[in-house]
């Protein structure tokens, strides 16, 4: 990504009293693409879409588009449009008119209106509804009318608050599809914020993972899910299961040999350093690192035995690459495609694998309670700092 | 919700016309009767404030006392019919099918939207000695007398010789009836509201947990309509204080409430220090009674804070 | 194969509801029916052929008390009279009380409980009181009605007094409307390039209208249908309708009286009409 970013945010701040909304977020948002803003409810995403969007103004910080300065322009003068959460689409008006209103703000001349008014019906496929009053539509209707309001005007930027939250969890689906096509079709860039990080990471090229008025990261979906950067960020894109780390040794001189991890439930075990997450080698010294990480593994990485895999007199000793539990059967929950299979182990939180059906229908008949093992290659798992992973 | 100090321009235009309308005509208007409370008569026309008490002593005069008396019962006697007769009402209304529940509140609310004065004179026709309702009550007297003869109890004389006709007109009995004819569809609305909005699976629950019908009425229903039921009495009890038109119209002079003297301090006596301390009397009973009502609403919402 | 015997039930009433129970049904019977037969035999004495006043007895159908009615023209001055005022104290409440509402829904200030309470007030006190102070306030600052002041100056006092107890209530109303309004709508204009003014014009404005439009219906209502305010702070020669009416109830019951009461009545009903096409208007566009 060399070319100048569409949108570029440094050092970013918004303080309500005392308490602080975003802190010091930077970030580049590149013309063309779909950037999303995922996190909790709370983690100043919002707060963001609305310093971009004009209606709240950052405390410190600055704001560029196109490498201009954008807070001092207020939000019926920025180049940029927004789909609210409730779509907002004017009730007392008519589809056509609820698309021409921006443009009459503009003060285009009436026949290009008509033009372009109908071309961007057409686009969201809702040139049937023109005359109809909003109530008169559908949600997915509504939200297509607040799409074509705002794309008619050649918006540098879009903004789309929650957009997919007010719909049925079906429409919601086919939705997210449309919506990718319709920003290939258009080209205007997307800012989409949203809590929901199965709909971040099915239409967003890139992610910004916020949380606590934070960005933590940010990445493409796929980055995100395999090369997290913390815990938390891990946690929330996905499941983990975390075990925290008493003792790492890491060889100075070479950092490509393998680390020595030891934990409380899984033993010692030799990793190869690509499981650890980069800010652990820029961040933390080796010696901040136990007690403040965790290594984690994925659902689908955990293999289940009903016998112990290696036949190692301990029953929790894992061998060299490979990490191994034992525990008792718990629920298992059939998925469609596969099922999740509950291994209950003592005096931690039970773990989750996702295994294939077949194996789910083995591991029922040994009956629930049954001693079962679990493994994995540690080369699967992550070594991540842990601050703040979510209780 | 914006902050003043972010538009004061557009704060100070929304906000000036209408504080400048209250204070004006009505904050000073009330300033002024407050001083000719304290005043004394020096002309016919003109009062000086002395600051002189003797327009509240009045006010303790027997005759007075009589009034003001006279004024709570009947007041309070027509806002217990209201309620009384609103409560079902208003649980008809809102345990109706959807489709008939606008219908049947408009039905109740048409009359309200009648002029006050028409209303009351329309009482006039009916309440007379010769008029409507002792027409009415007269033609069942001779039923009911026709049938006690029919089945031979006819010389028994159960319900005296002859149907005497009920004066109305310059009696309290007229006066309440007329105020509750007047304040009935003012009360049944907030009755009707707290109703509507109630759950009804507090009453099935209720009838689940082994209350009869009439349990449930009386131990879940009216206690959670109480507000809705508070409400209904202040707004009828509060006007039917004030009350000038029924008394005057159907009282006939013979049953006077406090509007009525008020009135007179103004339009005949003369007396506007008098007439003023009367009409701040009936101002502070408003406000004491609108005080109790903040105060119990303040006590449940601690009392129910507390609980949680 | 025999067939089983399907027991049928009848349609029972459900233990809650009250409306389908012959108890409290006859008790809302009742109440109607005492709420309209004074009407309903007010308006048919209208047209009752007895000069007698106490019209008690039926002498016929005529309508020549309404002939009477309209050609009195004390009391179609005053019917004048009371059209003028609802007019005005109509159209100056609801721009007052859509200042008020916009300023309660908008803004935190200071002292904001206080003026809350002060606005609603003049709904809460009793309307003698409002009256006596208002007479004394008018006379006190001399401003009396006269016949000399070209209308409708020579009504301004009773018209002051009525925008002061009408629009608290246009307030109430305007401000209950604003509560359902999405400040979503608000901020999507202004992002789709509308200025502070156009979004009050377009936005805002079409959004308030069913609220203004029960505000101004409200006030006019209550305007018509003061007795009491107006009857403390009209002149002598400024008497409305229902002043002249008290003064004629008063001298005599005659049917020319139920003829004008019928012509307010339907005045009423009309209004009535209006307002909840209005409503039903708006909350189908909701």
């Amino acid at each position: 990504m060399s070319e100048a970013p569409i949108v570029s945010i440094k050092n970013l701040s918004k303080y309500f009293g005392r308490f602080a909304a975003l802190e010091n977020v930077s970030l580049d948002i590149q013309a063309g693409e779909i950037f999303a803003l995922l996190g909790p409810s709370g983690c100043g995403k919002s707060t963001l879409l609305r310093i971009i969007s004009g209606f709240e103004t950052p405390s410190e910080g600055e704001l560029l588009l196109d490498g201009e300065d954008l807070i001092p322009l207020k939000p019926n003068k920025r180049p940029i449009n927004m789909v609210f959460q409730s779509y907002a689409v004017f009730p007392h008006m008519s589809v056509e008119d609820n698309v021409a209103y921006g443009l009459k703000m503009e003060a285009v001349a009436s026949k290009d209106i008509k033009q372009r008014v109908a071309e961007s019906l057409a686009q969201v496929h809702l040139t049937d509804f023109s005359h109809r009053k909003p109530h008169q539509l559908s949600g997915g209707q509504r939200q297509r009318v607040a799409l074509a309001r705002v794309l008619v005007k050649k918006p540098r930027l879009l903004l789309l608050d929650e957009p997919l939250s007010a719909l049925d969890a079906k429409l919601r689906d086919a939705m997210r599809l449309e919506l990718v096509k319709l920003q290939e079709a258009v080209g205007i860039t997307f800012v989409i914020v949203t809590h929901d990080q199965s709909e971040a990471m099915a239409m967003a090229d890139r992610i910004a993972v916020l949380s606590e008025g934070k960005l933590r990261q940010v990445a493409t979906p796929a980055e995100l899910y395999q090369r997290p950067v913390d815990a938390f960020v891990a946690d929330f894109v996905g499941t983990i299961h975390a075990f925290d780390v008493v003792s790492v040794s890491i060889s100075e001189s070479d950092i490509n040999k393998p680390l020595t991890i030891t934990t409380n439930e899984l033993g010692e075990l030799v990793c190869p350093p690509s499981i650890a997450a980069d800010s652990i080698f820029i961040d933390q010294g080796v010696s901040q690192l136990a007690g403040q990480s965790v290594l984690a593994v994925r659902p689908e990485h955990i293999e289940l035995h009903l016998e112990a895999p290696h036949n190692n007199a301990a029953i929790n000793q894992s061998s060299h690459g490979r990490a191994q539990l034992m525990g008792r059967l718990g629920d298992i929950a059939f998925q469609g495609q596969h099922s999740i299979v509950e291994v209950m182990l003592d005096g931690r939180d039970s773990l989750t694998a996702i295994v294939s059906n077949t194996v789910a229908q083995t591991l029922h008949q040994s009956g629930h309670g049954s001693p079962i093992w679990a493994s994995w290659s540690t080369a699967n798992m992550l070594l991540l700092p842990n601050h703040a992973l979510p209780a | 919700m914006d902050s003043y100090k972010q538009k004061p321009l557009a704060f100070l235009s929304f906000g000036i016309p209408s504080i400048a309308w209250l204070l004006l005509f009505f904050m000073l208007p009330l300033a002024i009767i407050f001083m000719y409370s304290f005043g004394e008569n020096v002309s016919v026309v003109e009062v000086k404030t002395t600051w002189t008490l003797d327009n509240y002593a009045r006010i303790f005069q027997p005759e007075i006392m009589t009034l003001l008396w006279r004024t709570l019962w009947i007041a309070l006697l027509a806002t217990v019919i209201c309620i009384v007769v609103g409560l079902p009402v208003a649980l008809v209304i809102a345990t109706a099918a959807p489709w008939a529940k606008a219908w049947l509140l408009l039905l109740i609310m048409l009359p309200f939207w009648t002029n006050l004065l028409i209303r009351t004179y329309s009482l006039l026709n009916i309440l007379g000695t010769r008029g409507r309702l002792n027409e009415f009550l007269g033609w069942l007297w001779h039923k009911a007398n026709d049938f006690l003869v029919f089945i031979g109890a006819g010389d028994l004389g159960l319900l005296g010789t002859k149907f005497v006709a009920f004066k109305f007109l310059g009696t309290p009995g007229g006066v309440v009836l007329g105020i509750v004819y007047v304040s009935l569809p003012f009360a049944i609305l907030p009755i009707y509201s707290s109703l509507e909005r109630m759950d009804t699976s507090y009453l099935e629950a209720s009838m689940d947990l082994g209350a009869g019908q009439l349990q449930t009425f009386f131990r879940i229903l009216v206690p959670l309509a109480l507000p809705g039921i508070l409400t209904a009495f202040l707004i009828t009890f509060i006007p039917a204080l004030g009350q000038f038109l029924t008394p005057e119209l159907l009282g006939r002079g013979q049953v006077d409430m406090v509007a009525n003297v008020i009135q007179r301090q103004f339009k005949g006596a003369n007396d506007w220090p008098f007439g003023s301390a009367l009409s701040l009397m009936l101002l502070y009973i408003t406000f004491i009674l609108l005080a109790l009502r903040a105060f119990a609403d303040a006590a449940r919402s601690r009392r129910e804070s507390r609980a949680l | 194969m025999a067939m089983d015997k399907v027991k049928r039930h009848r349609n029972k009433r459900k233990p809650f509801e009250y409306s389908r129970k012959w108890s409290l049904r006859s008790v809302f019977l009742m109440a109607t029916v005492f709420l309209y037969v004074p009407i309903v035999v007010l308006i048919l004495f209208s047209f009752n052929n007895s000069r007698r006043g106490g019209n008690v007895i039926w002498k016929g159908f005529t309508t020549k008390y309404y002939d009477k009615a309209f050609h009195n023209e004390d009391l179609m001055l005053a019917f004048g009279n009371t059209l003028t005022i609802a007019v005005i104290a109509t159209i100056v409440s609801v721009i007052l009380g859509t200042f008020t509402a916009i300023l309660l829904w908008r803004f935190r200030f200071p002292l904001k409980p206080l003026f809350e309470g002060l606005v609603s007030l003049p709904i809460v006190i009793p309307e003698i009181c409002m009256g006596v102070s208002l007479a004394l306030f008018f006379t006190k600052m001399g401003w009396l009605g006269n016949t000399s002041d070209v209308w409708p100056f020579n009504l301004v006092n009773i018209i002051i007094a009525h925008i002061t107890f009408c629009f608290p209530f246009a307030a109430m109303v305007i401000r209950t409307r604003l509560q359902s309004f999405n400040r979503e709508m608000e901020e999507a204009a202004l992002d789709l390039g509308a200025t502070e003014f156009q979004v009050f014009k377009d936005i805002l404005l079409p959004h308030l209208k069913p609220g203004l439009v029960a505000g101004a219906l409200l006030s006019f209502t209550l305007s018509l249908d003061d007795f009491i305010v107006t009857f403390f702070t009209s002149g002598p020669n400024t008497v409305t309708f229902p002043v002249k009416i008290y003064s004629m109830v008063r001298f005599s019951v005659t049917p020319e009286i139920n003829a004008a009461s019928t012509v307010l009545i339907l005045l009423t009903l009309v209004l009535t009409f209006f307002a909840l096409r209005v409503q039903r208007n708006s909350d189908v566009v909701e």
